[in-house]
């Protein structure tokens, strides 16, 4: 893996936060980004003083998309080792909502995803990674959370359209396609599944990078079971009650 | 990301599983997010370690496990982390390091808040005092939604109703304590075995003082002529010159086998408490200088992650008892026959002879002896024997531990804890509306604020 920092905008999401620490346990030096400063300052000082690495803080906004300029700035044209996305959100009204809701959900799921990788991309390290944080939630639409999960299906599409482009050129790019994480996003949904505890979700996404996998089911379960749920007719999955 | 804070309902629980309740149950992950969440009434929770109905509510319950991050470890290792760190995280973070915990609890899975707001102590408190005494500053939040930095000398009524307030003046969200060198991961310890309970006091009237760290396991369930017997454990810090070449100074826990089901009814009944007291009686032989690792020394249970399971659904309450330093031989016969008397299985007995008291308006460590025993609860028997407990407790000028505490009244609590009343004018003045409040702080009339 290339030397340079590894960048996790949305270093105080729960997922974005475990992999940070994943990668600062293997000793690499970190830009966290965030919109709350103040939360990714501490996000970086508990990883110095647990991990002795070097952590930076930086302020991320992602409904203002000239930020990749100053990650680019930041980094003084060093390339960075990797840049992980982990900016999501679920409001109530995932499954519909007002033109304000549709907005955010679409926008900071999908379209400052898009926007901060195509401008980061220059800044990183062609021997380096590229993570996409998606969702199970992409692979088929369901009436709970069908808005957010178009949003997740286009960004799984767009990883894998820049996977192609960039093959054997750039960057690799892992797209994740998130299970149920025990997190801050699914914390207030009763019922449902138990949450798989962030701390192995991030391992077994830095090792799928390491791998140098395109596509990954965190945790791993969720292939097989979204594999059913695809192929499952519509008259039937229109009486299901998931 | 989501613009609004949504709790969880879940039915909770007191580490006895004896006490269960469902409320509204809040994690936030940032520090932002605690004080929008701040609409009480409610409690935070750690990491549910109170035995009793410490850490809930039916109201809101913050748990504040997931605002864990450590902030700073200065030069001369003051530490300053987020409340939700566990001290489990805190030791295998920088014992390595060479810094450890001035004071431990019996188990690794409680906050730093939890450890403040009970005032813990642990091996070492006729040497080190308690938790709350090591820790420097803290941050409070408190019911108008300030986060208030405290220290002892400069909000020192607000510091010392928080250090074992158990959480009644606000939500602790930041600790500053001050950690100590430790020039090894291991403890060198002496076993001392005593056939009855004049010999196990008589070890705490002096020969304790010679090691920093001291406890007796105590058989519970011994009558007659043994009654009181002990394992008696002194233990120090083991220099780094006395470790052989190439062995690791600061070794690391392992794993924790987990119980997977709670165990029928009646699993640890008398005889099984006969049988287990006396096998772990027979297995500690009397030795000098036995090298053990600081995880097997001071979280002996923390092997067993569920260790409550085997208690069955009913689940087990705990006694401890604190009591003046006069008090001695005949009290503590005559509790130990006051159990066997209701033919009450008990398990895990510990006595140990404490040093003077914390300044924590209501921190429960006083001079004296302190006795736990665990009891499962068996219905009324059980109450009855506990009532009776803290009868015998506060007649011999003693208290029982809020923390491990399930079933005290009002009128007992205000003869336990004369610090009450101040303890009162603090909260009126923090939390007028009384935002924070437990089952624990209603059962003993810590709720109402006048």
């Amino acid at each position: 893996m290339p030397p340079g920092r590894i960048a996790i905008l949305g270093a105080t999401s729960t997922v974005g936060r475990a992999i940070a620490a994943e990668y600062a346990r293997g000793g690499r030096d970190l830009l966290l980004c965030g919109r709350s400063l103040g939360e990714v300052e501490r996000v970086a000082q508990d990883l110095s003083l647990r991990y002795g690495v070097a952590a930076e803080a930086c302020l991320l906004d992602p409904d203002l998309p000239d930020y990749p300029q100053v990650l680019w700035r930041l980094e003084g044209g060093r390339p960075l080792g990797g840049v992980v996305w982990a900016i999501g959100t679920m409001s109530a009204a995932a499954g519909g909502g007002g033109p304000d809701e549709i907005r955010e959900t679409t926008w900071v799921n999908f379209g400052a995803a898009v926007a901060a990788i195509e401008g980061v991309l220059p800044a990183v390290d062609p021997k380096g990674f590229i993570v996409l944080l998606s969702s199970v939630a992409g692979e088929r639409g369901r009436r709970k959370n069908y808005v957010y999960g178009a949003a997740k299906a286009a960004l799984t599409t767009y990883g894998q359209g820049l996977n192609h482009r960039l093959a054997g050129r750039g960057p690799r790019v892992t797209v994740v396609q998130l299970g149920v994480v025990d997190s801050q996003m699914t914390w207030g949904m009763s019922g449902g599944p138990a949450g798989a505890d962030p701390e192995r979700v991030a391992r077994a996404i830095v090792q799928a990078v390491r791998a140098g996998k395109g596509r990954v089911h965190v945790p791993a379960v969720w292939g097989p079971i979204m594999l059913l749920l695809r192929l499952v007719p519509e008259s039937v999955f229109n009486r299901l009650q998931v | 990301m989501s613009a609004t804070q949504a709790g969880r309902t879940l039915e909770i629980a007191g580490w006895g599983h004896a006490v269960r309740q469902q409320a509204d149950v809040l994690r936030p992950e940032q520090q932002g997010r605690l004080a929008e969440a701040l609409r009480g009434p409610g409690i935070a929770r750690g990491l549910g370690r109170a035995y009793g109905d410490a850490a809930l509510s039916q109201g809101r319950v913050w748990q504040t496990t997931r605002l864990s991050r450590m902030l700073s470890l200065s030069e001369a290792g003051l530490l300053t982390a987020e409340a939700g760190v566990s001290l489990g995280d805190i030791v295998r973070t920088f014992l390595p390091r060479g810094w450890t915990l001035p004071v431990t609890p019996g188990t690794q899975w409680v906050t730093l808040g939890g450890a403040v707001a009970a005032d813990v102590h642990g091996k070492n408190h006729h040497a080190a005092g308690t938790f709350g005494q090591h820790v420097k500053e803290l941050v409070l939040l408190t019911a108008d939604g300030q986060l208030r930095r405290i220290s002892p000398e400069g909000q020192k009524e607000l510091f010392w109703a928080t250090v074992g307030g158990m959480g009644l003046t606000g939500v602790i969200v930041e600790v500053t304590v001050q950690l100590v060198p430790a020039e090894t991961g291991y403890l060198s310890v002496d076993y001392v075995r005593t056939g009855g309970l004049e010999e196990t006091l008589e070890w705490f009237s002096g020969h304790d003082r010679q090691y920093p760290y001291t406890v007796a396991w105590i058989d519970g369930l011994k009558e007659g002529q043994g009654l009181g017997r002990a394992v008696l454990m002194g233990g120090r810090v083991t220099a780094s010159r006395e470790l052989t070449a190439g062995e690791p100074r600061y070794p690391m826990p392992r794993g924790a086998v987990r119980v997977p089901f709670d165990f029928p009814k009646g699993s640890l009944s008398l005889p099984v408490g006969r049988a287990f007291n006396a096998a772990y009686y027979g297995m500690h032989r009397p030795r000098q200088n036995a090298r053990e690792p600081w995880w097997k020394f001071f979280y002996p249970l923390d092997v067993a992650e569920d260790w409550y399971r085997l208690y069955g659904r009913t689940g087990f309450a705990q006694y401890q008892g604190v009591y003046p330093p006069e008090v001695g031989l005949g009290e503590i016969r005559a509790i130990l026959r006051r159990i066997h008397a209701a033919r009450h299985p008990n398990f895990l007995g510990v006595l140990k002879r404490m040093g003077p008291a914390s300044p924590g308006m209501l921190s429960f460590p006083r001079e004296g002896l302190t006795l736990a025993l665990d009891l499962p609860v068996q219905g009324e028997g059980t109450l009855r024997l506990f009532q009776d407990l803290y009868a015998m407790t506060a007649d011999y000028g003693g208290r029982v531990y809020l923390a491990k505490d399930a079933f005290l009244t009002p009128s007992m609590f205000r003869r336990m804890y004369p610090g009450w009343e101040a303890f009162l004018a603090v909260k009126a003045k923090v939390d007028p509306q009384g935002m924070f409040r437990s089952l624990l702080s209603e059962r003993v009339g810590l709720g109402e604020v006048r």
